[in-house]
Formats: structure tokens, sequence, C-alpha cells
């Protein structure tokens, strides 16, 4: 099937009034929770995933790509309308969207994060098309050694990248990992690290585990430390239009961010983030003198790059079953739920369930532009909501959600487990994304181990010797030497780069 | 943590300076803990891997890079901002209040079963908003009682969840 051909079937798939109406109430979701100040978009993605859990797999995805649209647009709003946003990627929309806010231009600044992310998202989503099928054809050929070693990869990669210092990624990685050989193995059938709990023979689950690592986690962080309420500015609708000259920079803004956030979002880690503030960069550097004191290109680059950068995210998850980012993995636990495994047959065997996303993604598009802007007015006020009020509500939704997943106590003790190891964790500046991700890729890690020292006749060396895994271990190694060679050869020929800082007496 | 002041050093500074060491302690102890749990399973069977064989990898290298934090977080101590701490430190109410959030959850997992889930749900709310500071009782009882109420009707009646029904016996 080429790109143009799925589409069109993908549209059939998505098309229905059931369909529709999951992105339409996805978009209003994601929107709706994900403007409540502290809620970051894989939050929101953690505690919605319950109400999608009974539904069509094909629809509930479609719901999952709506809600993630709409929280990472809701997050921009909280971003633009208080300077207060709930992810590190929304930090540099707030920048110059802060500053039209205060200058009586929030309207612009929200009118353009709106069509940004819409153009982020129709590149995105084009290039998604694009390189899937490709990079999920090439994917066929590959064995558990080659698995093994592109997982072990992306692991290293991301906690090179990750905020966390590096032994702290390991340790992170370590601990996501070892919750999942709790259970039987998978080979000899013997109980492991179950402690003779019944419960714990089928290990622990990744939602529910997600639920709290991701959700729990930060509610306890807002019950420590409570955000004040910020007086929002009214945004009337004649007040959201930009002049034609506006447009003029906040176009091709976009399409750069956008270029910039499907390429950074193909690589494991924070990229989202990355891809913002590359985003941010060059449209800093593109105008020097407006950049910082409320450009709307500011605005528009980043929050382009932003939505992007969830297409990005889905080529390894769908061609290759590797989640790499936090919101990946919540997208690949609800497709578990489902019954579907991501990966390189996923297109062959559930053509409605990949060609009816990629649809489904470009509907919850148009749903965020067409919905989102004549609904500013409700936006402002969720903002206003009192966290003595949001804080209960949430840890009600994630219990009643946790016990929901599959009727069972156990399952809100684990979430209750998570959320205590996602607290202390994060409290200490350990990476939870990355805790996530080994928990996600952890039973793929071990059988594909397995099965590639069956293949070696239990040697090491198959691990080494192919040549996909021997790519791998050279970009791994250009990734941890190549930072520290360049900047040995080039530090003093660079010149200094300007720290990204809003200029305070705008 | 508050500034409690207790032989010329404060509770709060104290907590905050070493709590990155007793982590990274904590995590190298678990992880010691489960190498040793480990060597009850077998490495090899037959000839081929076992089911120790994996957990020991991971076991490993859950020790060495506690060990690492360890290390850096020793190194980091007397430093004002270690690397890659949150400066957000919560203050004494901060932490008392998650630890009334957590208690909640867990009174919520013991009692769902008798209580059912409307006056389970109703009883986490309540203590919550107070513990975050909701002062008016009316105010609270009723945004408890409408929050409960909205929660059962959506996952019992329009999701058909089956939620505990309870003393209530309300399904």
């Amino acid at each position: 099937m080429d790109p143009l051909e799925g589409l069109r079937y993908g549209l059939s798939v998505a098309v229905t009034p059931d369909n529709l109406l999951a992105a339409l109430v996805g978009v209003f979701l994601g929107t709706a929770v994900g403007v409540l100040p502290g809620l970051s978009p894989p939050v929101v993605l953690a505690i919605l995933l319950v109400p999608t859990a009974d539904m069509r797999p094909e629809t509930a995805l479609i719901m999952m790509g709506a809600i993630y649209y709409g929280t990472q647009y809701g997050d921009s709003l909280s971003a633009i309308l208080m300077g207060v946003p709930s992810e590190p990627a929304s930090v540099v929309i707030g920048i110059d969207g802060f500053q039209l806010t205060k200058k009586g231009k929030a309207g612009w600044a929200l009118s353009v994060a709106a069509v940004g992310a819409f153009i982020g998202g129709s590149v995105g989503l084009l290039c998604l098309l694009l390189l899937a099928v490709p990079a999920a054809n090439v994917a066929l050929a590959f064995g558990p050694p080659e698995f093994f070693v592109l997982t072990l990869a992306g692991f290293l990669v991301l906690s090179r990248l990750s905020s966390a210092s590096f032994p702290k990624s390991l340790v992170s990685l370590a601990i996501g990992l070892v919750l999942m050989t709790i259970g039987t193995d998978p080979y000899e059938g013997h109980p492991r690290f179950t402690f003779g709990q019944v419960n714990l023979l089928y290990g622990v689950d990744l939602v529910p585990g997600v639920m709290g690592l991701v959700g729990l986690a930060e509610i306890l962080y807002m019950a420590a430390k409570p955000l004040a309420i910020v007086k929002v500015p009214d945004v009337a609708f004649r007040d959201l239009w930009p002049p034609r000259q506006e447009w003029m920079k906040a176009v091709p803004a976009s399409v750069r961010g956008a270029i910039i956030g499907f390429l950074a979002g193909m690589v494991p880690g924070p990229t989202t983030t990355i891809s913002t503030f590359l985003s941010y960069r060059l449209e800093q550097r593109l105008s020097p003198q407006e950049v910082g004191h409320g450009a709307v290109q500011a605005v528009a680059g980043p929050k382009s790059a932003d939505d992007a950068s969830i297409s990005g995210h889905l080529v390894p998850l769908l061609s290759l079953g590797l989640p790499f980012t936090a919101t990946a993995a919540i997208i690949y636990a609800s497709m578990l739920l489902h019954g579907i495994t991501p990966g390189p047959l996923l297109i062959p065997q559930h053509p409605e369930i990949f060609w009816g996303l990629v649809a489904a993604m470009y509907i919850g598009n148009v749903a965020l532009l067409i919905l989102n802007l004549p609904l500013v007015a409700l936006w402002t006020k969720m903002l206003q909501v009192p966290q003595r009020v949001l804080t209960p509500t949430l840890v009600l939704l994630i219990l009643i959600g946790a016990y929901a997943l599959r009727n069972s106590i156990f399952d809100v003790v684990v979430v209750v487990f998570t959320g205590v190891l996602g607290f202390v964790l994060r409290q200490a500046g350990y990476d939870r994304v990355i805790v996530i991700l080994g928990m996600a890729l952890g039973d793929l890690f071990e059988s594909s181990f397995a099965q590639s020292l069956q293949m070696g006749n239990n040697s090491p060396l198959i691990f080494f010797t192919r040549p996909i895994p021997a790519v791998a271990w050279t970009v791994l190694v250009l990734v941890y030497v190549g930072p520290w060679l360049v900047r040995r050869i080039t530090r003093r020929q660079l010149p200094a780069v300007p720290e990204i800082v809003p200029d305070p007496s705008a | 943590m508050t500034n409690v002041r207790i032989g010329g050093a404060s509770w709060g500074r104290a907590a905050r300076e070493w709590a990155p060491t007793l982590i990274a302690s904590a995590s190298l102890l678990l992880a010691l803990g489960y190498l040793l749990k480990d060597r009850q399973y077998p490495l090899v069977v037959n000839g081929q891997r076992g089911a120790g064989l994996y957990p020991m990898l991971i076991g490993i290298f859950w020790a060495a890079g506690s060990a690492a934090c360890v290390w850096e977080a020793l190194r980091d101590r007397s430093r004002d901002a270690p690397a890659g701490v949150p400066l957000d430190w919560p203050d004494g109410a901060g932490w008392l209040r998650t630890a009334v959030v957590l208690a909640s959850c867990a009174a919520y997992v013991a009692l769902i079963g008798e209580l059912g889930d409307l006056l389970a749900s109703f009883l986490v709310l309540v203590v919550v908003m107070r513990a975050m500071g909701m002062r008016e009782p009316v105010r609270l009882l009723l945004i408890a009682a409408v929050v409960a109420t909205v929660a059962h009707l959506v996952f019992v009646t329009a999701l058909n969840v089956p939620m505990p029904r309870g003393v209530l016996d309300l399904g």
C-alpha cells in the first residue's frame, strides 16, 4: 500500500461517527486537562488512559492521539497566559508568548501557537507517512540481536541526553528493567522475585506502572508544592487574529520548526524539548532584535516543532516497536492494553490501526484548530481551578482509573507503589522517563537477549559481529566520544552563543 | 522541611544535603538484595541461559550505577546546588500534605471493598481537600459529594466499570 492509498484507507477507517467523536472529545479533554497548571502531557495521557480501555482499538488510539495533541496545546496555553509551563518543552514557547500576553497581545500568541501546532502536525504526519512504511520494511529483516542492540543503543543515547546525571540515568534504566523481571520467567516458567505473592506471578503491568510513575508522582508533587493561582487576562475572540505582517513571520517559522521537530523527534531522548529550543535558537539567529521581546515567530516555530516531534516519536514506535519518550511509552501501553504489539509487523497485520491512527492524528490536528480558538475563554477559566479542588480530584481519578483497568485492587496497589517511587526519584533528580522506557521495553529486551544467545550458541559475539549491531555500536561510540572530541577540537574556534533569556524590561 | 534548629544545624538543610546520598545508598542496598535473591535462580540450565542470568546482569548494572550515584552524592554534598537535584524541595507543610495524600490512597485500597467506591471516594476527597487547605466545611462536603457522585456516574454508569458496591450497595 503506497502512502496515498494508505491515507485514503486510513481516512475510511477514521471517518466514522464514533471515531470523529472520539477525536473531538479527545482534543477537548486533552486541552481541558492539559491546560490545568502542573499537568504535563504524559501525566494527562496517563490519567486519561483508562476511559479508552473499553473502546475498539482504533477508536481508542484515535482518542489517545487527539488527547495528545490537545494536551500539548493546553500546556502551551498555560505557558503563554501565565508564563508557567508544565513541561520543559513549553518553556521557550512561554518566553515570547508571555511577553506578548504582558503587552496585551495574548490572542495573537494563542492564534499563532494554534496555527503553528497545525502546521507542525501536518508536516510531521506527512513525514511519518513517507518514512514509517520504509522503516518498518527495513525492520522486518531485523532479528533478536538487532533488536537487543538497537534497544540498548536507544537506552544509552537517552541516558546521555537525559537531564539527570549519567549514573542516575543508568540507575533509572536499571530500575525500569528490574521491575519487569518480576513475575514468571518467559522461557522456563520459573517464578522470579514474587515473594510468594500470586498477584506478582503475572508481573508488574506497564499501564498502572506508568500511571503511578508519571501520574500519581506528579500529583504527590502538586500536594507538596501547590502552585499559586495567577491572574489570567481575559482574551476576547476579536483579539485573536494578528495582522498580516505577523502571519508572514509566523508561517515560515512554523515550517522551519516543523522540520526541526520531526527530525529531532525520531531520536531517543528528551528531543521534544531539544527541538523547541533549537527552533527558538534558530528564530533568535534570524531575528535577534525581535525574539525575546514578544515575537510571534518565536511562539509559532517552537510550537510547530513541539507538535511535529509527536510524529517523529511515532516512527520508531510504529515501525520498530521502540517507544523512546514517556508519551510514546503511554501510547505503546495503550496499544498493548488492546492486544496490539507495535513493531514491523503492525502495518501488514493491522493496517487499519496504523493507517487509521495516521489519518486520525490528522483529524485530531484539524479538530484542534477548529475547537480550540473559539473555546479560548473556557480554557482561561480552567486555568483558575484552585489546587485544593484539583489535587483531590486527580487523586480520585487516578485511584478509580487504576481499579477500572482490570477491576483489581492489586493494580491500585501498583499505582501507589510506583507513585511513591516516582515521587522519590523526582525529588532526587532521577529521570522517570528512563524508568518508564525500561519498563516498556524490558520484556522485549530480555527476550531478544535470550533468543540472541540461543542463536549465537551462547556466545555474546553475536551482538557485535552482525552489520546492524556493528553500526549501532559505532553510533553509540560517536554519541559518547563525539561531543568530547568536537569540544577538544573547536574549543578556541567557536564564538560564544547568546543565552536564551527574555528581556526583563519588556 | 521546616528549618527547625537543633544543635546549630537545621533539619531542612541537613535532610536536603543528605537525601541524595541516602537515596543512592538505599538504591545500592536494594540492588545488592536483588542480586542476593537472584542467586536462588539458575544461571544456566542444560547449557542454555537460566532464569537467573538476565536479572544477574541487570542487578550488576544497577549496583554499579548506584555505587556511582553514592560517590557523586558524597562529592556534591557540600555544594549549594548538587548536579541534577531539583531545588524545589518542599517545606514541612508540603511533606505533611504528601503524607496525607499517600495515607488516603492507602485507606482507599483498604476500605473500598467494605465501603464501596462512592463512600471511599468521598472520604478520600474530604481528607485530601482538607489537607490542601480547604477550610469551609459545608463547601468541602458539598464539593466532595458532587465530585464523588460524578466520578461514580462516569465510571460505573457510563463506562460500566464494576466498582465494589459496599455498604450503600450502589452498582
